[in-house]
Parts: C-alpha cells; sequence; structure tokens
C-alpha cells in the first residue's frame, strides 16, 4: 500500500465517518435506471497492433537513451517560484476577480442541482450530466495544468464556505471558533475516498445504465453536506486545501504547470519544479495511484477486463442478486481490484528502490516518489477521455448550453446544433493516444531520476534506483498501451 | 557507466525491432477486406463474408435474433441494412451517424455511407421507450 498508516488503524475522524456513511447512504439512495444508454455515440477503435509495437519500441528506446544521457546533479528538487510583475498579478488576482469567479461557480453548483432535479431525465441532453462529466471533471485537469489552480478560484463550497465566515465575522464581530485541527495523518486520504465515489457514481452506481442526472443531484447534494460539516470542523481554507476531493485532485495536476498564485501574487516557476512538494503528505501517492486505477479501471471494463467483469457478474447473479446489484458487485470488486493492481505494482518498484545501499525507509521511499506518477495519470487521462471530450463539449456549448434542462429553451440559439463526430478520425486519436503516454512516460522518469539524484547520496547509487522505478514507468506505459490496443475490442 | 548504458541502449533497439519486425510479419493478412463486403462476427466469434445488404432481425420481445453482431466497413463503404422485427417497434437508430428509420412496419431498411470511423451502437428503441442493442457497426479508417 502506498504511504500514510492504514486507515483502519486510526481513530476514525467524523470527516471520514461522514463521507463513508453518506457513500453508503449514496449507494442505497440511487434507483434502479431502465435500459443502457450509451452517454457518448462513437466510441473510439482498438489501438491497431502495428502502433501498439510502435508505442511499446519508442517507450523503451527513449528510456535507456534518457538512462545514458542523464544528469549527475539534481535540478528540479528546489522550486523555483518567482512573481510575475506586480500590474499582473493585480489584474488577475483581485477582490473583484475572486468574486466573479466564486458566484460563477456557485451559479454553475446551483445549475447542476437544479438541472439535476428538474432537467430532462435522458443524460445525454442534461447539463447535470455533461457539465460534471466532462467539462468539470475533465476539463478542469486541463485547464489546471495549463493555467494553475483555477478551480480554487471557482470551487463553490469554498466561496459559500467565505461567504458565512464573512457573514458571521460581520455579525459576531470575531471569527468563526474551529473546533478541530485537521489531522496531519488524514493528508490526502480523504481525497482518496472521494475519486473512487465519484467515479463509482458515474461508471457504477446506476447498475449498467449511464448516470442519471437524479443521481448527479443527489450526489452533489451528498457532497455539499459532507464538506460544509467538514469545512465548519475543520476551518474552510483548511478543508479546502486539505481534505476536499476536487480541489485536492485538480491541484495535484495544477502542479505540473507553470503558474501558482501564492499570497496576492501570481507566479510562475521553472518547469517541472512544482510537482516534487506535492508528494510529502500522507495519502499523495494513493490520491495519484487511484487517479490512474480509475482511468485503467474505465479504460478496460469495455476492452481488456469484459470478460473478467462479465464473469464476475454472472457469479452475483446466480447467488440471486438483482442484475443492477450484480452489476454494481461485480464492478466494485473490479475497480478495487484495480486500484489494489496499480498500487502492488507502486509497492514492488518501491521495494525494489529499498534494496539499493543508502534507500531511506520503504514508506518514506514511497511518498518520495508519488508525484514522478502525476505525468503518468495525465497522460492515461489523455489517452482514454481525448475524443470523448472533444465530443461532449460539442455538445456542451450547443444544446447543452442553449437548453440545459432538455425542456425545449433555446437561451443563446445553439440549440439546434450537434455533435460532428467526424471531427477527429481515428487515425488522430490513436496519434494523440500514443503520443501522450510516450510523452507522459517521459517526463515521469525525469521526475523519478532527479528525485533520485535528490534522495541518494551517490550518483551511482541514485541511478541503481533508477533501474527500478525504470521497470515500473515502462510497465504503467505497456499497460496504458495494451489497454488503448483492447479498447472496445 | 556510459558503456554500460549504450550496452543497454542497444539490446533495447534490438528488442524494439524485433518487436516491429514480428508485428509487421504478422499483420499481413489484416487488409484483405475486399471494398463492398462487410465483414460479420457474431456474438459466438463466428467471421463470414457477406453481400453487402446486411440482415438483422429482432424477436418480439425487442431483442436481437442470435446475439449482438458486430458488422465490420471500411471507411467509404455503403452501409445497407435491412431488419426484419416480429412485432412494431418504435424505430431503429444508428448512434453517433444519427440515423433512424421507424419501426412500425417490417423490414426496416437503413442505407448510408460509412463515412465516421469508430465504433457505434445500433440499437431498436421499443414502443415502451426502453432500448437494446441490436449490432455493432465498427467502421475501420
Amino acid at each position: 500500500m502506498p504511504p500514510g498508516r492504514p486507515l483502519g488503524q486510526n481513530r476514525p475522524t467524523v470527516g471520514l465517518a461522514a463521507l463513508v456513511v453518506a457513500g453508503l447512504a449514496a449507494a442505497l439512495l440511487f434507483p434502479d435506471a431502465a435500459s443502457a444508454h450509451a452517454l457518448v455515440g462513437r466510441k473510439d477503435l482498438p489501438v491497431p497492433a502495428w502502433l501498439f509495437a510502435w508505442g511499446a519500441s519508442l517507450v523503451l528506446i527513449i528510456s535507456f537513451a534518457l538512462l545514458s544521457v542523464a544528469w549527475t546533479r539534481a535540478r528540479l528538487q528546489r522550486e523555483d517560484w518567482r512573481p510575475l510583475p506586480r500590474w499582473l498579478s493585480r489584474a488577475v488576482v483581485n477582490p473583484p476577480v475572486e468574486v466573479l469567479c466564486g458566484a460563477i461557480g456557485v451559479g454553475l453548483f446551483g445549475v447542476v442541482i437544479y438541472a439535476g432535479f428538474r432537467g430532462i431525465s435522458d443524460p445525454t441532453q442534461n447539463f447535470s450530466i455533461v457539465f460534471v462529466f466532462y467539462t468539470f471533471w475533465l476539463g478542469l485537469v486541463l485547464l489546471s495544468v495549463l493555467l494553475g489552480d483555477v478551480f480554487r478560484a471557482f470551487n463553490p463550497w469554498r466561496a459559500l464556505g467565505r461567504l458565512v465566515s464573512g457573514g458571521f465575522r460581520l455579525v459576531a464581530g470575531q471569527s468563526a471558533p474551529v473546533p478541530f485541527r485537521y489531522p496531519d495523518w488524514l493528508g490526502r486520504w480523504p481525497a482518496v475516498l472521494g475519486v473512487l465515489l465519484f467515479v463509482w457514481l458515474e461508471l457504477i452506481a446506476a447498475g449498467g445504465a449511464s448516470p442519471s442526472p437524479h443521481d448527479v443531484g443527489v450526489g452533489t447534494l451528498i457532497y455539499s453536506v459532507i464538506t460544509f460539516v467538514c469545512m465548519a470542523l475543520f476551518g474552510v481554507e483548511e478543508w479546502i486545501g486539505r481534505g476536499e476531493t476536487f480541489g485536492s485532485y485538480f491541484g495535484m495536476f495544477a502542479r505540473l504547470g507553470p503558474f501558482e498564485v501564492r499570497g496576492r501574487d501570481l507566479g510562475v516557476r521553472k518547469f517541472l519544479t512544482g510537482a516534487p512538494q506535492w508528494a510529502a503528505v500522507p495519502g499523495a501517492a494513493a490520491l495519484v495511484l487511484v487517479s490512474i486505477a480509475v482511468t485503467s479501471f474505465d479504460g478496460a471494463q469495455e476492452g481488456a477486463l469484459a470478460g473478467a467483469i462479465r464473469w464476475t457478474f454472472e457469479r452475483c447473479s446466480d447467488l440471486g442478486l438483482s442484475l443492477p446489484d450484480s452489476f454494481r458487485v461485480a464492478n466494485t470488486i473490479w475497480l478495487l481490484l484495480v486500484f489494489a493492481g496499480v498500487s502492488l505494482l507502486y509497492w514492488l518498484g518501491i521495494n525494489g528502490m529499498h534494496t539499493v545501499r543508502g534507500s531511506p525507509p520503504v514508506k518514506q521511499l514511497a511518498r518520495s516518489f508519488a508525484h514522478t506518477l502525476i505525468p503518468i495519470a495525465l497522460a492515461y487521462l489523455v489517452a482514454h477521455y481525448f475524443s470523448a471530450f472533444l465530443y461532449q463539449e460539442q455538445a456542451q456549448f450547443t444544446y447543452i448550453l442553449s437548453d440545459p434542462l432538455g425542456h425545449g429553451s433555446d437561451l443563446f440559439g445553439t440549440a439546434g446544433g450537434g455533435i460532428n463526430y467526424g471531427i477527429v478520425g481515428s487515425n488522430t486519436v490513436w496519434y494523440v493516444q500514443v503520443g501522450a503516454l510516450v510523452i507522459g512516460h517521459v517526463v515521469a522518469l525525469t521526475l523519478a531520476h532527479d528525485r533520485a539524484l535528490g534522495v541518494y547520496d551517490s550518483v551511482r547509487n541514485a541511478s541503481r534506483s533508477q533501474y527500478f522505478m525504470l521497470a515500473v514507468m515502462v510497465a504503467f506505459t505497456c499497460f496504458g498501451l495494451f489497454l488503448l490496443s483492447q479498447a472496445n475490442a | 557507466m556510459q558503456s554500460r548504458a549504450v550496452r543497454l541502449g542497444v539490446l533495447a533497439a534490438v528488442i524494439a525491432a524485433a518487436v516491429v519486425l514480428f508485428i509487421v510479419l504478422q499483420s499481413d493478412d489484416n487488409d484483405s477486406n475486399d471494398s463492398g463486403q462487410v465483414t460479420v462476427t457474431s456474438a459466438n466469434g463466428v467471421t463470414t463474408t457477406e453481400d453487402p445488404v446486411q440482415r438483422l432481425s429482432v424477436d418480439a420481445s425487442g431483442n436481437p435474433v442470435g446475439g449482438v453482431k458486430t458488422l465490420t466497413y471500411d471507411k467509404g463503404d455503403q452501409v445497407k441494412l435491412l431488419v426484419t422485427l416480429a412485432e412494431p417497434e418504435e424505430e431503429i437508430h444508428v448512434h453517433g451517424y444519427d440515423k433512424e428509420a421507424p419501426g412500425r412496419t417490417s423490414p426496416v431498411r437503413l442505407s448510408f455511407p460509412a463515412d465516421i470511423d469508430g465504433i457505434f451502437e445500433i440499437e431498436v428503441h421499443r414502443l415502451d421507450g426502453s432500448e437494446a442493442e441490436i449490432a455493432t457497426l465498427k467502421v475501420n479508417p
């Protein structure tokens, strides 16, 4: 397992217990959906065997080429953040902009809930589904890498939390008391659980159908209650910065990009120097591993794992479970197994590295290298969702924009638009998929090699330790390529 | 260190070359599909090459007879479907292409050029509002 103590050994805290209870409650609340319906009209063809071979070969050649030209002094371990010109900072980071962004975030949050409960039940026509699972969940990853942690500015829970605590200050004349200190050991673990539950809602909760807008509305409300309770217990900025799922998840990807706001200053940092500091928190490795695992699971469920899931599904229904419940149980088991498998691979690599002379303890080692997998998590996302994202964003900015509830309105005159599935051909999709994995691999290796130089006292030991990380990275990248070659097959 | 890296690099290149060669030699028989013919893979894995008009049938409970078949075309081919329905249905719908034909009378004919590559579901939309996949349309680039 990744670093941090196993959850069971710790005193359960209110926040975590609430998350678990809410997850179980959500499981009971979700109604059985009527029938399967593909959310995206076109699925990608599997990557052909020749491209798979080229991709895998390229990965091996690049890996060894990198080793042979590798640098011998750590270059990325110190974060070289420096502020941009003052006028630029003031133009981007100022109270009116903060209020505006918060208001936009809260507005979109309101539309998601309203569309969830009052909108059309067809998921392809409802704002809540397209926005939450594509524009928000995937689009913000992209924006975070390019522009920094923009979600922090738009985070509706943070905006509402600040509004309430501001109101409290105004009335009571003092800041609201914070009953608990956020425990350090909790680290990024709430976000790990949150990502699992979010993807469970997207892929599994509906029992074989597409997620229904109603489910998304209920899920959003439950998550909001948990977030408000935790903000009240631990403090608004404390919970948003450390425990809140989406902030932690998007913030992880923002560490790959150049931009970051500190205090009231917008600044840039040297390429790739943002990631190393990110990992020094319990649960960081688990968060990046769970990100890789959920994307792998989604890619594998209709390809490489389809047979295994089908088999488990049939065993469950033999036991007398209803079909939707069999689907839920079988897919939940395999989601957790994929998470376990991905974690095992990392754990093996870390233990291999630990055999090198001068290694820190396994737990510290696991945490030290967690950030090196962020580029791989990003590459997996691009590879698996690139085409679906292009299609769904066409929907988002045409008919979903003008008719968010699916009731026939035409707010901006774009309700007649549709998705052009011919916008990218299979060849383009394949090259983007393989290219993303190869680039992610190179960046991951770069981060790992540099970290090793910072962790080990001699270049020789650092290089030795990297044979193990190299094996882990090659395994992840080739596994990603394999999933693509088996996709929808 | 340097010579070792070079050795490893050469080893990797040799492995890579071997893999590529293996795949290239393997995939010779992949492109023998004549234009205008459709390759059908039935649910039990049997592959046949048939005439251009593809026949599908839907039973009285609105499910495909013989399971969900995969119809494989090359981009640019003409897709011609003839769907026999045991009972009246709402419509036959091809996802992605968004082609649909009413299913009140049997058989239902659909004909359109395969101009988008990818994998698409062909569905029957039943009168009670439910739907089921009756075939998978696979268009290779």
